[in-house]
């Protein structure tokens, strides 16, 4: 912070008795310091707070010391009587006290002595009171500068501060400024010339017209959307290890769509808050609420769930509190806030609107979205895929004719039955009886399907060590099982999809227990990482079946009401239509059907995926690293393509299936599925209909959003934050105490949170947007502390002014570009940026705003200005992520790739692109609202040499050699397409001399020449005189590496 | 024209001291200029032991069993069921494992070595000859049982992301004295393969990018972005920088921006560099002796060994903090081979490293680190056989070794329990792993990261920076320097 005039004065009045004091104010003066150097041990926190003193409450600090009966922290007027005094000024035990590692400055001291004389005032922090409903614009003595009422505020100011503005900046030094600060590009020739045209016809307003080309740009979009990713941790992988894909893109798409129409900002984080809770909700609110998903997930070996669910969750509530709120809402997850007056019980409130969405925590391999997720066809691939559904439904239309018209076969079926006649099951792919005394007690029964020459290929089990038990029927054995090692059917045995029928019936004896999800069988691609695949498991005594693509919310899933008696034989089969809908699944118990309970009815895509290597093979008893069947036992495993029916259920288990004494309602499904032709043959054609819907839809983009479940995981106080240590009841959903109550009639849930945000009251909502801006703009905010609007952040530069801004910028609809618009055509940014020495000493910042701003660009905007100048810039509409040249020479580096905006480069957060983050874009693990910009050796090596500044220097070299004649022409426009000015004499000098020295530089080995330009995809043309194209690059390398290219200024 | 000549520094020499109240060298300019609240060490580094760091940075979890922590009951028990009251937490690849045997270092023999008599497994020839120079502590633990928060927690003092690394902060506290050579160094032995290792290691976090590691590449670009473009000579450079000065200076005295001055003076610091790199990494004159030390597989860019000993030329020319990476000891399955295979690839140059620097009078001053982010459990995961076995992750006990600038060297301290799996105090009662008290018998990863700290000089709890309002530090609220380690 720059001190402010009257903390000098205060200063020197303390060393000068007898000279009035000025006004000392809580939040301007006494609250920074007692935040930065006393709320630590006498704050908010009462875990940690001493004596029983709390400074950041009036009446607290006025009252009467528990622990020191009699005496008061602070009596408003009384120096002797304040205890704080007397302890801040006793040198022998002071306050901070030593082990502190902090202390007070005389001038701080003298603050505080000040303070409490003058009556010790408190005030509520600024940020936390609600926005005024008007704020009025300062008269000014001299009214001729401003131009609209951002000038009156600077103005204002400056008049306090006995400072004048800076003259008006060179009018190109305004569109480039202008240009850089909306659209991230330096401005075009074209752009120029016209600006310049429309400044000798109508100068008032070429300025308006210039600033409203720019906005009405894709560039503009791009450019506002960089920081909004920043904020919202936007990156194209998961973060964590293995750091797998992930699609965000359609996100970064929708970013720059709302930001190009200019949506209201209001309705922009809504829909990125809840935009799934709206009612009828578009595809595009859907996607806008991924932004809570770019937590980074893990798919580590050995995860704990809970754990990592937990700190997702936590990045979302600390995302939310920084993006929108500017709080540090991380400082009170593990105890109550030292600063701010947020409890820990707050923070888990807050958190409940974020926890509630059927999710794992983890995510598994193989680029499947972790859901809930979002489908994004194209309008294409959505009319073929309804296509798909109408050939599917009609051959269902066509199957249930069928039924209709079988029944006069079915008779005749019927009455050709004789007493011997046997219930046969067409369709079965294997039985294993397990029988130890066959020479073969792994192999199925079934007749062997042959090889390619010939040989009999018999599908067999295979285990470590076989054991076998008694089995349930007498005379043969069963397997036993020890839960590690599982008995495996290789070579793609049931490889089935979601589209796939099947049966298996087998029998089931459990002799322990387990409270875990125990795996009976199994194909998967499976770790206990996430769940990709069929199974089925005993849960505690309950049996569960699967057919999913990530759990917990893309499959299908029934699980039994009762539990099963432990310790005995049981037959179960588990049947699937193959038809992706969970009344086509059924349990059958000792050949019953028995009711279940449906775990989950929702499925899309395919359920084959290859995600690991192991546990891809049809098993039984284990899985891989996750909990098998230990002590269990597995007897006549039968397996069908298809759903088996009721009679040949019974049948398998063993139990009355005499097809002379069955009802029609048995035996009629059962004819229609075992003799029935023409009923067989459409069954498999709708197998292939279905199966070409779901290839289609596995192509389909899918991005993570949010979707709350019908009810709200309950949300506890973690204990210090451990995932481990829930304590208390559940928490109702709440926001903070100290600041603007949640809505009365919201709903308790995102989008109550976000009618709570948007609230035009809000105190924080727009005050931190708009400094964000202004921080684009002008490079700093108007609040330095663009992360931390709490009292540990700085107070506003021109509090008015950031208050007047959020009321205007409300009334205007909540538009940015109306916004923006303000702020580039006000007088105080149209000022020229230069130092002046009184500039340097009294204000090297720029707080007072005496000057226009001055600041390294973005990364971003340093690399897409080189594209953009050079000519080699490729237009975007957005999609998958492109790469762009890494900082080594790769052999798969396309051409189509590496010429577009930086926006649209991809993004791995555990190896983010070098030169990127050189120029300090941050790896984006986490949310950052404010980038630091370094000037290091690194910085200067990647402007001199990578590749990309090399070949744009050469791209623009070639330009300017075959569009103008002559040196100074050549020279004169490379400069004004970089720097979007004419050089001066000596800059044009300069560049001659280099010129004249490359010349000679390749002409002694022209060999030189042709390595330079080669440099880059593009081909360089054959018809320029290499000697002189590469003397020019390096003249143009040159130009990019000035403080005018990649300075605003 | 004549070429650009000015002192670059003179304008923010004396901006520097207007603004700084602490006005220590790490800071630089650019964090000064940055607006918000003003950061910093309160009081200076004291009477440091060391002035440099070698990290010799074993990824994946090296195992305890096989290197220093002999524990003969595991290998008399080799197959035998863990006692359920010895199992510490494991991770979810083995709890659903139904049995747990113990499995016993039966692939190697432990022996004493050196006047220190120290423990040690016979994988580790090398180690033996350093015996007396290091300071072996078997009783070290973490907080996180899987890669990626525990690595991530051992460099950077928090298992979340977005937090400066060790080398980054003492960049931050220290600055540098060579204005020639980044101060932050990180070198990964090349086909290391194993677990990955992520940017975020040397990055530099909230601090701002100047103080991330910059990393040595095996090969010719051994700095990203170090080497002039094809066709362009350093002398070719040398006048187009020229050029370039003049053009920033021109328009310095226009804008009198100091950051104009700074950046021309990186640019020269830029070109410094492009010599000094090749220079450091130019191993061609290094005598017979060096390679009879390092091996003649030092010679092969990009192995550990010939890391280690860029490391040595790197401390001789006053680089700050080095780090070393080696993938590859997260021995799940198959145990014995991979152990063996990887010991074969690191433990020579790890300790001609110790013994080279020490032969040079470098080792006084240079702190040398050796370890991982865990140890491995005292069970097998998986299949165990009378030779073969695996461990998975254990965070509860684990080795490490240091040596050097201000280390006790020629002794072990900590002691774990019989199945080596949990630490005990020296009347052998279990430690609880508090890291809220000060430690006597175990050392957390604060207490290591307080500890390295303190050796350069700095005191742990006063090297912060203020971010989102609050003075973070490397060792968060926790650590206490391990005095018995100390000479």
């Amino acid at each position: 912070m720059i001190p402010r005039a009257l903390t000098f004065s205060i200063f020197a009045a303390s060393l000068t008795p007898g000279l009035a004091e000025e006004h000392v104010g809580y939040n301007a003066d006494v609250r920074p310091i007692f935040s930065d150097k006393c709320f630590l041990c006498h704050g908010p926190d009462k875990g940690t707070r001493e004596a029983g003193l709390r400074l950041d409450i009036e009446e607290e600090a006025y009252k009467v010391l528990a622990e020191s009966p009699g005496k008061h922290g602070i009596v408003p007027g009384s120096l002797d009587k304040s205890i704080v005094w007397q302890r801040i000024s006793d040198t022998e035990d002071p306050m901070p006290p030593e082990d502190a590692n902090l202390s007070l400055s005389d001038s701080e001291k003298a603050t505080i002595t000040a303070w409490i004389k003058q009556g010790a005032k408190y005030e509520k922090h600024w940020a936390f009171v609600n926005l005024p409903k008007s704020v009025s614009v300062p008269q000014l003595k001299d009214a001729s500068w401003a131009r609209n009422p951002i000038d009156n505020f600077v103005a204002a100011r400056l008049e306090e501060e006995n400072l004048s503005p800076s003259p008006e900046a060179d009018p190109l030094r305004w569109l480039r400024r202008t240009s850089l600060a909306i659209t991230g590009l330096p401005p075009t020739l074209e752009q120029i010339s016209t600006f310049r045209k429309a400044l000798k016809q109508a100068p008032e307003t070429a300025y308006e017209k210039a600033t409203d080309a720019f906005l009405n740009t894709r560039a503009y979009a791009e450019n506002m959307t960089t920081p909004w990713l920043d904020a919202v941790r936007y990156a194209d992988t998961w973060g964590y290890h293995a750091d797998s894909n992930f699609n965000a893109w359609p996100y970064r798409d929708y970013v720059i769509r709302a930001f190009e129409k200019d949506m209201p900002y209001k309705q922009f984080i809504t829909e990125n808050i809840a935009g799934d809770l709206l009612p009828n909700a578009t595809r595009d609110q859907k996607l806008a609420t991924a932004s809570n998903r770019f937590n980074r997930m893990t798919n580590e070996g050995g995860s704990i769930r809970e754990e990592f669910f937990l700190d997702g969750v936590a990045d979302r509530v600390n995302t939310f509190g920084t993006a929108y709120l500017g709080l540090t809402m991380e400082c009170s997850k593990c105890h109550d806030h030292k600063y701010d007056p947020i409890t820990a019980k707050e923070y888990f409130q807050l958190s409940g609107f974020f926890n509630s969405i059927n999710e794992d925590g983890l995510y598994i391999h193989g680029n499947i979205s972790p859901p809930p997720s979002l489908l994004l066809p194209s309008e294409k691939q959505e009319s073929d895929l309804a296509k798909l559904a109408q050939t599917s439904t009609n051959l269902k239309t066509k199957l249930a004719g069928i039924i209709d018209a079988a029944r006069p076969a079915f008779e005749q079926w019927k009455a050709a039955l004789t007493p011997n006649t046997a219930l046969t099951m067409a369709d079965q792919s294997a039985f294993f009886d397990f029988n130890k005394s066959d020479s073969k007690p792994l192999e199925s029964r079934t007749p062997p399907q042959l090889t390619k020459d010939g040989k009999p290929n018999p599908i067999r089990f295979q285990i470590r060590t076989p054991s076998y038990e008694e089995g349930p029927i007498g005379g043969g054995t069963a397997i036993s099982l020890n839960g590690d090692d599982g008995a495996t059917v290789q070579n793609g045995f049931f490889s089935k999809d979601r589209y796939n029928p099947f049966s298996v019936g087998l029998w089931i004896k459990d002799t322990i227990r387990d409270e875990d999800s125990v795996v009976i069988w199994h194909r998967a691609f499976g770790t206990e990482i996430g769940y990709h695949g069929i199974d089925l498991r005993i849960e505690n005594g309950f049996l569960s079946g699967r057919v999913f693509r990530a759990w917990p919310d893309n499959g299908l899933g029934i699980k039994t009401k009762t539990v099963l008696p432990q310790n005995e034989w049981h037959h179960l089969t588990w049947t699937y239509d193959g038809l992706s809908e969970i009344g086509g699944m059924k349990f059958f118990l000792n050949g019953e059907f028995i009711e279940t309970e449906v775990t989950n009815d929702k499925i899309f895509k395919s359920i084959t995926t290859p995600t690991y290597s192991n546990g891809r093979h049809f098993t039984i008893g284990a899985i891989f690293r996750g909990p098998g069947f230990a002590g269990g036992q597995v007897d006549d495993m039968a397996i069908f393509d298809r759903a088996i029916t009721p009679i040949e259920a019974r049948k398998i288990a063993g139990k009355a299936s005499d097809l002379n004494t069955a009802s029609d309602e048995d035996l009629f499904p059962y004819y229609l599925a075992n003799f029935h032709e023409e009923y067989r043959k459409t069954s498999g054609e709708i197998i292939a209909a279905e199966k070409a819907f779901v290839s289609l839809e596995n192509s389909f983009i899918e991005v993570p959003v949010m979707e709350d479940m019908a009810t709200p995981r309950p949300a506890r106080i973690l204990d210090r934050g451990e995932y481990n240590s829930p304590v208390g009841d559940p928490l109702e959903r709440d926001t903070f105490a100290f600041m603007l109550p949640f809505p009365k009639d919201a709903p308790r849930n995102r989008l109550g949170l976000a009618q709570w945000l948007t609230d035009p009251r809000h105190p924080l909502t727009t005050r931190v947007y708009i400094n964000r801006i202004w921080q684009q703009i002008f490079g700093n905010g108007l609040v330095g502390t663009t992360e931390n609007f709490g009292l540990q952040g700085d107070i506003p530069t021109h509090p008015a002014l950031l208050d007047w801004l959020c009321r205007d910028f409300i009334k205007q609809n909540w538009s940015t570009k109306t916004l923006v618009k303000q702020i580039v055509l006000s007088a105080t940014f149209r000022q020229d940026s230069a130092l002046t020495a009184e500039l340097q000493s009294r204000d090297i910042h720029n707080e007072l705003l005496a000057r226009g701003p001055a600041f390294r660009m973005g990364a971003e905007q340093i690399r897409d200005s080189a594209l953009a100048s050079s000519g080699l810039l490729r237009e975007s509409n957005g999609g998958s992520p492109v790469h762009p040249y890494g900082p080594i020479k790769a052999k798969n580096e396309r051409p189509d790739q590496v010429h577009h905006r930086s926006i649209y480069s991809y993004w791995k957060r555990t190896k983010p692109q070098e030169n990127m983050t050189i120029l300090d874009k941050p790896s984006l693990e986490v949310c950052s609202v404010k980038r630091s910009r370094t000037n290091s050796p690194a910085m200067a090596l990647v402007l001199l040499n990578d590749r990309h500044f090399i070949e744009a220097a050469r791209k623009l070299a070639t330009d300017v050699l075959s569009e103008e004649d002559g040196d100074d022409s050549r020279l004169t426009k490379a400069w004004l397409r970089v720097a979007s000015r004419e050089p001066n004499n000596f800059e044009l000098t300069t560049l001659k001399e280099l010129l004249a020295e490359q010349r000679t530089y390749f002409k002694e080995s022209p060999e030189k020449a042709q390595k330079l330009l080669t440099i880059g995809v593009t081909p360089q043309p054959t018809e320029i005189d290499a000697i002189e194209a590469a003397a020019m690059t390096t003249v143009c390398q040159t130009i990019f590496n000035t403080d005018a290219a990649v300075w605003t200024r | 024209m004549s070429d650009y000549q000015h002192d670059p520094f003179a304008i923010n020499r004396r901006h520097f001291f207007n603004k700084s109240t602490t006005g220590i060298g790490g800071m630089a300019l650019a964090s000064m200029l940055a607006r918000g609240s003003e950061n910093g060490i309160y009081g200076l580094p004291t009477s440091p032991k060391a002035k440099r760091v070698i990290y010799l940075f074993q990824s994946g979890g090296p195992s305890q069993y096989e290197l220093f922590d002999n524990k003969p009951h595991l290998r008399e028990n080799h197959g035998v069921e863990l006692p359920k009251d010895a199992l510490v937490e494991t991770t979810g690849m083995s709890s659903n494992q139904s049995s747990l045997p113990m499995a016993g270092s039966v692939c190697t023999e432990f022996n004493r070595h050196g006047k220190s008599g120290q423990e040690m497994s016979d994988f580790i020839p090398w180690h033996h000859k350093i015996a007396d120079d290091i300071c072996i502590m078997k009783n070290v633990y973490t907080d996180a049982i899987n890669h990626d928060p525990a690595i991530t927690f051992i460099q950077t003092g928090n298992q979340i992301a977005g937090r400066p690394c060790i080398g980054s902060w003492l960049s931050y506290g220290l600055g540098t004295d060579n204005s020639d050579l980044p101060n932050f160094i990180v070198m990964v032995s090349k086909n290391g393969g194993g677990q990955p290792l992520y940017s975020r290691l040397w990055g530099s976090g909230f601090l701002d990018s100047r103080h991330q590691g910059v990393k040595f590449l095996a090969g010719e670009d051994r700095v990203l972005f170090l080497n002039n473009p094809e066709g362009i000579t350093r002398e070719n450079r040398r006048t187009m920088l020229n050029k370039l000065n003049a053009l920033n200076y021109d328009q310095f005295q226009r804008e009198l921006d100091p950051e104009i001055e700074s950046r021309i003076a990186q640019y020269e610091m830029s070109y410094r560099m492009q010599a000094s790199v090749p220079e450091v990494s130019d191993t061609t004159n290094e005598p017979q002796s060096t390679w009879d030390l390092y091996g003649e597989g030092a010679k092969e860019a990009g192995t550990y060994a010939a890391n280690c000993l860029q490391a040595r030329r790197l401390a001789e020319r006053g680089v700050q903090f080095i780090q070393l990476y080696h993938q590859g000891w997260d021995a799940h399955g198959g145990l014995p081979g991979s152990m063996k295979d990887r010991c074969k690839k690191t433990d020579r140059g790890s300790a001609a490293l110790v013994m080279d620097l020490k032969q040079r009078g470098l080792l006084d001053d240079t702190l040398v680190v050796w370890g991982g982010e865990f140890g491995r459990t005292a069970f097998s995961q998986g299949k165990l056989s009378k030779t073969n076995y695996g461990r998975d992750h254990h965070k509860n006990s684990f080795s490490m070794w240091m040596a050097g600038g201000g280390i006790k060297g020629g002794i072990t301290v900590g002691k774990t329990d019989k199945y080596g799996s949990s630490i005990v105090d020296t009347d052998g009662n279990p430690v609880k792993l508090d890291k809220h008290h000060k430690p006597t018998d175990a050392i957390h990863v604060h207490d290591l990261q307080a500890t390295m700290l303190h050796l350069l000089g700095i005191d742990h709890e006063r090297l912060s920076y203020k971010f989102q309002g609050r003075r973070f530090r490397l060792t968060d609220v926790h650590g206490f320097k391990v005095d018995q380690i100390l000479a």
